[in-house]
């Protein structure tokens, strides 16, 4: 059993996952696809590992992070969706997906898009959040 | 009864409430006026679930933080993987296509896909976090 640090465990997943990203958004199509799935899948495993490793200051950090941060970032996603659907905004987006996953139809690729740009905004709430709590802590 | 009294569950009923009214209305507005509302909702639903977020005692908050944390990551989980599947099985997004069609004609299918995406991601995890927390309370009575 490797005795890995949770940071250790989180940058393992953190690499692996974009390095993934990257070659899946390059190899596009179902292979693409395969391997994006591949990333998840590494990001959730190697992020538990990470999660048993840590301490509870550490949990704590993360819970509050997710369940602020992330709510946040919902909320600010959604109000910000006026601004998102302009078609200069979108349209580009939309084709873009749609060149990676060689998508025939025109939904599936705004419809991956939509459930990522939420994803995303999570993320970025997450990390603002994550990032004032150690520094509110110190 | 005064605002100052009523439990944290009120105060979440009230948060959800303009929300909730705004939808049977959403296909007769004008669009613009939609998205002015839903951000007025928003708001309204971020200052009335603070307020019940203060009155939650200890258990409770680990819970929602709890369900969130599990629940809401897992459904994003679920809802990425999801819309792999729409790609790769045949005609699994023609259900999507024919309800996007049926639901507005005057906007863009792609602009509308969109919005189906971001909300569908929403819900999937709104679902997520509550089963999380009636597990969460489930384990604990």
């Amino acid at each position: 059993m490797i005795r890995l640090s949770a940071r250790s465990w989180r940058i393992i997943a953190a690499l692996g996952f974009w390095v993934l990203i990257i070659a899946a958004w390059t190899v596009g199509g179902s292979t693409g696809l395969a391997i994006a799935y591949a990333a998840g899948a590494w990001l959730a495993a190697f992020s538990l590992q990470a999660w048993r490793r840590q301490d509870e200051f550490e949990k704590s950090a993360q819970k509050f992070s997710w369940m602020f941060g992330g709510l946040f970032g919902l909320l600010i996603s959604l109000a910000l969706l006026p601004a998102a659907t302009q078609p200069g905004v979108i349209s580009p987006l939309i084709g873009w997906v749609a060149d990676a996953l060689g998508s025939p139809d025109p939904v599936t690729p705004a419809f991956v898009l939509g459930a990522i740009y939420i994803a995303l905004g999570q993320l970025v709430g997450f990390s603002v959040c994550w990032v004032g709590w150690h520094i509110s802590k110190r | 009864m005064t605002l100052r009294k009523l439990p944290p569950w009120a105060f979440t009923l009230i948060s959800l409430g303009p929300a909730l009214a705004l939808l049977p209305f959403v296909k007769i507005v004008p669009s613009e006026a939609v998205l002015f509302l839903s951000v007025i909702a928003i708001i309204w639903s971020v200052a009335f679930s603070c307020l019940s977020w203060r009155r939650l005692d200890e258990p409770s908050r680990a819970a929602h933080v709890s369900a969130w944390l599990w629940g809401g990551s897992s459904a994003l989980f679920a809802i990425l993987i999801a819309v792999g599947v729409m790609r790769v099985v045949p005609g699994a997004s023609q259900p999507l296509l024919d309800f996007i069609d049926a639901f507005s004609k005057k906007h863009p299918v792609g602009e509308t896909g969109f919005v189906f995406g971001v909300l569908a991601a929403a819900l999937l995890q709104s679902i997520g976090y509550f089963t999380a927390w009636l597990i969460w309370w489930g384990k604990r009575r």
